[in-house]
């Protein structure tokens, strides 16, 4: 009785001190990712940067991501840039928030494992929106 | 006049009124002598009985009154229609590109980096707080999301902020940090600003 009972409490101490115990959305999976993109709009004149885009990241493991915004301004500024932060490597789709209800996949974007750059940066292509 | 301003009105005049039943009461049933003397606000004052029924009670109730909810935000809609004038040649602009401010609150940055910014927070029926998220771009550095509806998430970088509901503040304790362009690899992804060539998805 006593052993059974130490090897549940042993079991028990392993789930405990596991590292995904209790945190299943939020495995630790690699480094952290920046995930960046551009977003224009074509024009008679040519492509010109998309400002005030919201976007946001989607995946089944981690959920939705904090929304971002392309930045406004010249290309060369940054104008039609966006940021997300602190991505885990995996699989997202990437949604435009044109309102609260109308909600569009862009895209899907996948986040490597860069455990050697000092600094992990996922580049989304550019791309045309209206 | 105003509706906060009648009512303020209203409750200075209940205010000047409920002492008087007690100071009444004090004066024709009991013909009570109690006495109230000392200095006050530069002048000795001394009155008795009934009239120091009334202004302690008065000064009571003047220091527990209600006050109006002031300096608060109330959302409203504004509409309207913004028309586009230019030339015959010009293309039409597309309308998704207005970018919209409104001031006050001016959201500026002082020395250092440091920010106080007056935000509107919308309450929904249930008395919910719902903050907006903060979208702070600057030329040349990457633009950065603070989702104070959401807290720490995955998407935007970490950030500490301590929300006081009844003082109305959110102090953020960590800095916001912003990343320069130059101190990122180059996004390669952006084509030259070229003259369309007839391609006009994306990837």
């Amino acid at each position: 009785m006593t052993r059974s009972l130490a090897l549940l409490l042993a079991i028990a101490l392993a789930a405990v001190s596991s590292p995904v115990a209790g945190r299943p959305q939020a495995q630790a999976a690699g480094r952290p990712s920046i995930v960046r993109g551009y977003l224009y709009r074509m024009t008679s004149q040519g492509q010109v940067p998309a400002g005030g885009i919201a976007l946001r990241l989607r995946s089944p493991q981690y959920g939705v991501s904090a929304q971002a915004q392309t930045a406004g301004g010249s290309q060369r500024d940054g104008g039609g840039m966006y940021y997300f932060y602190n991505v885990q490597p995996g699989d997202y789709a990437l949604d435009v928030l044109v309102s609260a209800k109308e909600i569009y996949q862009l895209t899907t974007v996948h986040v490597r494992d860069q455990p050697n750059e000092k600094q992990p940066v996922t580049d989304v292509p550019p791309m045309a929106v209206r | 006049m105003t509706a906060e301003a009648l009512w303020a009105l209203l409750i200075i005049i209940v205010i000047a009124i409920v002492p008087c039943v007690p100071s009444w009461w004090l004066y024709r049933k009991l013909e009570s002598s109690g006495t109230l003397d000392g200095p006050w606000n530069g002048f000795t004052v001394k009155i008795g009985g009934a009239a120091t029924c009334y202004f302690l009670i008065f000064f009571t109730l003047f220091a527990v009154r209600p006050r109006p909810d002031t300096g608060h935000y109330h959302t409203w809609t504004v509409s309207g229609q913004l028309k586009f004038l230019h030339a015959l040649d010009e293309e039409e602009p597309n309308v998704n590109d207005a970018l919209i401010r409104f001031v006050p609150p001016r959201l500026g940055v002082l020395n250092g980096g440091m920010f106080a910014w007056e935000i509107p927070v919308v309450e929904d029926a249930n008395g919910r707080l719902a903050y907006p998220d903060l979208q702070i771009d600057m030329r040349n550095y990457g633009g950065v999301t603070v989702p104070l509806s959401r807290g720490t998430v995955y998407g935007a970088k970490a950030f500490d902020a301590t929300f006081d509901e009844k003082r109305r503040t959110i102090t953020i304790g960590t800095p916001i940090e912003l990343n320069s362009l130059k101190s990122l690899p180059t996004y390669r992804g952006i084509p030259p600003a070229a003259p369309a060539t007839g391609r006009g998805g994306g990837e």
